[in-house]
């Protein structure tokens, strides 16, 4: 069997942080013409964009190469939701809300309710992972917690990089739904 | 090169968030599937909310790496997973061969991840198995890093214990890294300790070629049952390799021929976060023989009571002194 012209082979032996570089340089554009799609105002769409791939630098080392563009559309997205919702204001907080949730801020920095609801909601997170169903779980597991490439779990298992798709694709809708319905129920019993 | 936009057939595009946040990580997620989800945001605001709450709840379980359930059913799955594949591997031996393929194609193109590193904690032993399918099974406390392209496998031992199963790939060598020592193979089974101040391999079948920049292009050949000590200085000294013990600690056991018990307890303290100490060096040389159970320390101090009549003091929190027998 011969190998395809490995064009881009050199990508591998590249540190991270020039790894995130060409990321940068690659999806500038395509970021950019995105948020120009959803926004008439060309400042904010850059503000957004420039405010989007700072957030991701911290996201660098802890997230594989493959994570990076679908968090760096949801920083995105979450930064223009906030946007709308403030209205033409550009409060000072722009920062903080940004990608809160996930912010590894020193604990002193947020909120003791808001601290208190993150934890019960990893704790749902935990519960319901361990609940799915056994290869839904596996494959999940093998993706988010051994840090696996899609390409290297249809190897593991003997299935198709397709089929991990539709297993991630499940556990993130199972883990969605009750995650937002428990904590919905507790919002209403308190 | 066409076929990365074989799976962005409009049929084929994902119909929720949840679906788009798995296809967008995904290795065959190609310009028309990002332009579909571009289309897919535009549309209404609840897509855009859906995204971003899905996209927030997948980042957040890599926060459960530490969880100890969590942790234990993530390596479960490492075993598991590779077992239920050679059940039912008749299955798709015809899938998987069409995959293959489009995975070699999108490899070349998404393979940006590239270095992969692998870990074990204090007293965890794991199995990995690499994208060519050399498998590599980590000792406690134990690190490697691996890097792939399509002219050679490298791999690092950063520190620890590691046994590598070499899958054979003519024209793709193979080549081991740990500390100043380099080691090239041909189709091979070896273990590669790395040591503070030397390292060890150790080969079990096949063929491996050792060098160091002072072995100066006269590399040091190993047969299967050798074993070759590189020391900091890289010199390189091939003997006779203790098999049963090489053959022992994939297992979880220590074998023990006639050692001395300052080689056993400190090869033992590597697995566990309670430590055994000597009261007295002299103690050190007394010789022992003995299979025992990594990580298992309560084992190895009724075996030195019952065997070497030693005293056993818990003197501090994780801490067991042995002391010489009482004299009468």
């Amino acid at each position: 069997m011969s190998r395809p012209e490995p064009t881009l082979a050199l990508i591998p032996s590249l540190p991270k942080t020039a790894q995130f570089e060409r990321f940068v340089s690659d999806q500038r554009a395509a970021l950019l013409g995105f948020l120009r799609r959803l926004t008439p105002c060309e400042a904010d769409a850059e503000d957004i964009a420039q405010e989007s791939f700072l957030s991701l630098v911290r996201y660098r080392e802890s997230e594989p190469v493959e994570a990076w563009r679908p968090l760096l559309f949801r920083i995105a997205l979450n930064a223009f939701n906030d946007r709308s919702r403030r209205g033409a204001t550009r409060a000072d907080g722009a920062h903080l809300s940004l990608d809160d949730g996930i912010v590894d801020l020193p604990s002193s920095d947020v909120p003791h309710e808001k601290r208190i609801a993150d934890q019960q909601e990893l704790a749902l997170i935990r519960e319901t992972i361990l609940q799915l169903p056994e290869r839904c779980r596996q494959i999940y597991l093998l993706n988010r917690i051994e840090g696996l490439s899609y390409t290297q779990i249809a190897r593991h298992c003997g299935i198709s990089v397709k089929a991990v798709e539709k297993q991630i694709t499940k556990a993130l809708a199972t883990l969605r739904e009750r995650v937002d319905k428990k904590a919905a129920r507790a919002a209403e019993t308190t | 090169m066409k076929l990365e936009y074989i799976s962005t057939e409009a049929a084929d595009l994902p119909h929720s968030a949840e679906g788009w946040v798995a296809r967008l990580a995904s290795p065959e997620a190609g310009p028309a599937d990002q332009a579909a989800f571009e289309a897919w945001c535009e549309a209404s605001p609840d897509n855009r909310a859906g995204y971003v709450r899905a996209e927030h709840l997948h980042a957040r379980v890599r926060e459960l790496a530490q969880d100890a359930l969590i942790g234990a059913a993530a390596r479960a799955a490492l075993r598991d997973a590779a077992a239920q594949r050679s059940r039912r591997s008749w299955r798709w031996a015809a899938l998987a061969a069409s995959v293959a393929l489009a995975a070699l194609v999108s490899g070349v193109y998404w393979r940006g991840a590239g270095e992969q590193r692998y870990d074990t904690r204090l007293g965890e032993r794991r199995e990995v198995r690499l994208d060519d399918g050399t498998r590599a099974l980590l000792d406690t406390d134990s690190a490697i890093s691996v890097r792939y392209s399509a002219q050679r496998r490298a791999l690092t031992v950063e520190r620890g214990r590691v046994e590598i199963d070499v899958a054979a790939e003519p024209g793709r060598p193979f080549v081991t890294y740990a500390a100043n020592g380099t080691i090239h193979d041909i189709g091979t089974r070896f273990q590669v300790s790395r040591q503070p101040d030397q390292v060890l391999v150790t080969l079990l079948e096949g063929e491996v070629a050792i060098e160091t920049p002072q072995s100066a292009g006269a590399p040091t050949v190993l047969k299967p049952g050798a074993q070759a000590q590189i020391d900091a200085a890289g010199g390189i000294a091939a003997g006779k390799a203790d098999i049963d013990a090489a053959r022992g600690w994939p297992r979880g056991e220590l074998v023990f021929k006639d050692r001395a018990l300052a080689d056993l307890v400190g090869e033992m303290n590597r697995y566990s976060a309670v430590q055994v100490r000597l009261g007295e060096p002299a103690l050190g040389r007394i010789a022992v023989s003995g299979v025992f159970h990594a990580g298992d320390q309560e084992a190895l101090i009724k075996a030195l009571q019952s065997g070497w009549s030693l005293r056993a003091e818990r003197e501090a929190e994780g801490e067991i002194v042995l002391r010489a027998p009482m004299t009468r």
